[in-house]
């Protein structure tokens, strides 16, 4: 059977972006095609949250370009915007809001009809198990509701491209397996998936490629097993541990 | 922009605000109870305490006997109001034994006897409303009696009272009842409304801008495909919608309190205990431009913050701030005239205060409403850059303080606390105190040590102690790099030329509408060239010492960090502007601001502040030179000729042009960026 050659959902190229003297990003060059989970690890301050950021199109690179679904961002933020979904461990839902009202709100920011808001509703409601919370408050949620609740806002709109920073963050077992599960559906959907993460078992398990970040470089970049035996180590970790070291020389 | 989104936007914004408690009671239950309260219990107090004191007779003490002056006790006893008693202690009045004291001189009865004049001494406390009642009930009986005494005296002669008096002087006030309530009632429900437009405004305004913000829900907003103006639209029509009803509920609320709960204490006051809805329902046009105008203010303020206490330590010297045109009004003078209808804020304190009084000249009330709304755009504008701004809305630098400790994954870890405009505003906002307060009265008293501290002290070093303590950069913060020579030769042929401009700029300009007082150039002159100091102190004081300190704090730190938040031409117009507020006259207002403009473009273009100083302290020697040499006044204008002027514009060009053209090859587009490489360091 012959290889099928997957249409590339994100290519960055020589992506950089400073704050004042800072670099936070140094020449960044991606190439994630559709149906893969792209695990982005690194330690604090490396530079995860801005390339996320600049490849959700909510703040500009300084130099440098990327391609979102075909889109460059620069020239199409809308369009990119439109063709992805963004969920940060951080972000909150407005917790004055119903949870029916918070995703209906945002299926019509992204100019879906009424009828196709309330169908993906009642689907994403089963898929994350929160049917019977839909008329409750925002603010009465727990924290894995407000995070079932939060992805299921991120992807109303059936992107093909979900970019999720530190998802899992402050979650217990049982709500990080609401985002595993999630992940592991949307990949066998076709959809690709960017996630960073300070969890290497989590990034093990889901990642079918790692890369690596350190002061702003793609320092490595491969499967989970490829940087193990790069690094000559058993676990995820220990490459994490060993490469930390070995970048911070 | 996308009007659907907008709409989305502001539909959602306003369900959220009305579902928050804390909007429900500033924008309904404060003007709905509070007014009613307030005013019926005032009214009811006020009214019983005043039912008490009448009912009761007061109560006056004699310091002697009635027997002193038996015709006058006769007369004064047939007033049932006042209670006499004789012998009283000189204490009692202290001790609140009796309301008021009076003294007969012991001569009164011989000389009420015959035709001369008595003499009477009350005493009374004019803090106590009981013995301030029975001074004027004593009063009155006795201006009664003395008219009856005239009477009797000049009938005793023959003569015609019309002797003593020869001109009858009958007062007739044309203005009703109801216009005299509007006159009152324009001076005080500006300020009311105002005041509760701003309320309105304020708490939804950081909810909706740094609230969200703190809140973490603005990122999840923005990865939303719509536009940004979308955004702030939205919010600003939720913010305009809860200040325009807070403000019209206040009206309506205002109204029938005064109709039903002050009616009676209006119609005492020989005011119709009405209000005059019709004028009130003017009045509404007003409140719109006035919620959209404050509402647009305090979303683009409250966007710059990133937390919501941040926001309210900005937006408190906004409210407070936007608070004095409306109290203005109450000053005499003041009217909506074709200057005052384009200064925002007073403009619609003005125009509310007409408007309740009926006499409002369309004309004007058209030019305040619009450049009302013009300037609520012109906010909207600067709010939405705001929202592009990545920096602005993603910045985990807190406005005030020091960056908080622990992890952070903002990928910017700064180990300096970066200026921010915060910073230097409150900067500005405490010099400009100092300015009142301390400045002024030092130099009146004694001019050069008070210009030494003004300049050097208040000015200069809190710029300095700004940046250590911040621990920035000086010579970024200050642009205090090498310039070009052509900077510097362009820089000096428009400094000494520039004051000469200006003065015919404000000739032509200023002095038809806005003449400068003779007693204040009289004043001036006295203490800015008085002939008694050295020209070198002179010049060192008025000339050097502007141009250093000065420069440091306008085109130094204000000018940077307004770099951040502003496009060029925006940092210029304030700059400008802000330079003429700080001259605290508004005779100078004009002249120092196009002076700021030019100085800001200076160091915009050259990337160096070292031309602009130079540009001020030869704009002020200048002036200081010719006003020593030329024998000419502050206000003499015989000194516009116009060949000089016409050489004075040619020199200045070419300074400008050559200014211009000073600028790097590499400008220095970002405030954070290195400066350009081919500017040396100094």
């Amino acid at each position: 059977m012959s290889e099928q050659r997957l249409p590339i959902r994100v290519k960055t190229h020589k992506l950089c972006r400073n704050f004042g003297k800072i670099k936070a990003l140094r020449s960044l060059d991606l190439s994630i095609p559709a149906g893969e989970v792209y695990g982005l690890i690194g330690p604090n301050g490396a530079g995860k949250t801005t390339a996320l950021r600049i490849m959700a199109g909510l703040m500009p690179a300084t130099t440098g370009e990327a391609f979102i679904c075909g889109h460059e961002i620069n020239d199409n933020p809308t369009k990119v915007k439109a063709s992805l979904g963004f969920q940060t461990g951080s972000t909150t839902l407005y917790g004055r809001l119903r949870v029916s009202e918070v995703l209906d709100y945002f299926g019509q920011l992204y100019g879906l009809k009424r009828k196709t808001i309330r169908e993906r509703i009642a689907i994403l409601a089963e898929q994350f198990q929160f049917s019977d919370l839909l008329h409750r408050r925002c603010d009465k949620l727990s924290t894995g509701q407000k995070q079932r609740v939060s992805l299921a806002r991120a992807v109303i709109h059936d992107p093909m491209l979900v970019i999720l920073d530190e998802p899992t963050a402050g979650l217990d077992v049982l709500a990080s397996r609401f985002v595993a599960d999630f992940i592991t559906d949307a990949k066998t959907r076709g959809r690709t998936i960017i996630f960073s993460t300070h969890y290497m078992t989590e990034a093990e398990l889901l990642c079918d490629r790692l890369g690596l970040l350190y002061g702003g470089r793609l320092k490595m970049e491969g499967s989970p097993a490829e940087i193990k035996e790069a690094l000559a180590v058993n676990s995820l970790e220990e490459a994490f541990i060993r490469f930390a070291d070995e970048a911070g020389r | 922009m996308k009007v659907r989104i907008a709409l989305l936007v502001y539909r959602k914004e306003l369900l959220e605000s009305l579902r928050d408690r804390r909007t429900l009671v500033i924008m309904i239950l404060l003007p709905i109870c509070l007014y009613p309260l307030i005013a019926i219990g005032v009214s009811q107090w006020v009214g019983i305490q005043a039912t008490a004191h009448r009912s009761q007779a007061s109560r006056i003490g004699i310091d002697g006997t009635k027997r002193d002056w038996p015709a006058l006790q006769s007369a004064l006893q047939d007033s049932t109001k006042l209670q006499f008693s004789e012998w009283v202690d000189p204490n009692a009045l202290r001790n609140g034994t009796v309301d008021l004291i009076m003294r007969i001189g012991p001569e009164s009865k011989r000389a009420m006897g015959g035709d001369g004049r008595a003499r009477v001494e009350i005493f009374f406390d004019g803090t106590s409303a009981k013995s301030k009642l029975a001074n004027k009930r004593l009063r009155r009986a006795m201006v009664d009696f003395a008219d009856k005494m005239v009477a009797a005296r000049m009938a005793r002669r023959k003569l015609t009272p019309d002797l003593l008096a020869p001109i009858r002087v009958n007062e007739n006030n044309i203005a009703t009842k109801k216009k005299r309530s509007g006159h009152v009632l324009g001076n005080v429900l500006p300020v009311l409304i105002m005041l509760m437009v701003l309320l309105g405004a304020f708490y939804p305004a950081i909810d909706l801008t740094a609230g969200e913000k703190e809140r973490g829900t603005l990122e999840t907003l923005l990865t939303a495909p719509v536009p940004r103006i979308s955004i702030v639209v939205g919010k600003f029509l939720t913010v305009s919608t809860i200040a325009t009803f807070t403000g019209l509920l206040n009206l309506f609320a205002l109204g029938m309190t005064i109709t039903f709960g002050l009616g009676p204490i209006l119609a005492k006051a020989n005011m119709a205990g009405q209000i005059p809805w019709g004028a009130i329902a003017l009045t509404a046009i007003a409140v719109v431009p006035a919620a959209m105008f404050f509402s647009a203010l305090m979303v683009c303020i409250g966007a710059l913050a990133r937390t919501f206490k941040e926001a309210q330590t900005l937006l408190t010297p906004v409210y407070l701030v936007c608070m004095i045109p409306a109290m203005m009004v109450q000053l005499p003078g003041i009217e909506l005239t074709p200057l005052t209808a384009f200064m925002p804020a007073i403009n619609i304190a003005l125009l509310t205060r007409d408007m309740i009084a009926g006499n409002v000249v369309w004309a004007l009330a058209l030019v305040a409403l619009v450049s009302t709304t013009l300037y609520s755009f012109l906010a909207l504008s600067f709010g939405a850059r705001i929202y592009s701004s990545a920096r602005l809305l993603f910045s985990e630098e807190p406005m005030f303080g020091k960056k908080d400790d622990g992890e952070d994954e903002g990928d910017a870890p700064l180990k300096k606390v970066e200026l921010q405009p915060a910073h230097v505003a409150m900067l500005f906002l405490v010099i400009m105190a100092a300015l009142v307060l301390f400045a002024q009265p030092l130099q009146a008293k004694n001019f050069v040590s008070g210009m030494l501290v003004t300049e050097w002290l208040i000015i200069g070093l809190p710029v300095l102690l700004l940046i250590r303590w911040g621990n920035a950069s000086a010579q970024a913060v200050l642009s205090l790099y090498r310039p070009r020579a052509i900077a510097m030769v362009g820089a000096t042929l428009a400094g000494v030329t520039g004051w000469y401009l200006v003065m015919a700029l404000v000739e032509t300009f200023q002095q038809p509408y806005l003449p400068i007082p003779p007693e204040m150039i009289k004043a001036a002159e006295k203490m800015l060239f008085s002939g008694d100091r050295p020209f070198a102190l002179d010049l060192f004081l008025m000339a050097v010492s502007p141009a250093i300190c000065e420069e440091l704090l306008f085109r130094g730190a204000l000018l940077r960090v307004s770099r951040k938040v502003l496009s060029t031409p925006g940092v210029v117009l304030l700059n400008g502007v802000l330079f003429g507020a700080f001259h605290l006259s508004v005779y100078r207002f004009f002249p120092s601001a196009i002076l700021g403009i030019f100085l800001a473009i200076i160091v915009i273009r050259s990337g160096s502040i070292i031309p602009a100083m130079l540009f001020h302290f030869l704009n002020n020697a200048s002036t200081l030179w010719v006003s020593r040499n030329v024998n000419v006044g502050l206000d003499d204008v015989s000194v516009i000729d116009t060949r000089l002027l016409v050489g004075a514009v040619g020199l200045f060009l070419i300074g400008a042009y050559l200014v211009y053209r000073s600028k790097q090859t590499k400008q220095n587009e970002d405030p954070e960026a290195d400066p350009p490489a081919s500017i040396k360091h100094i």
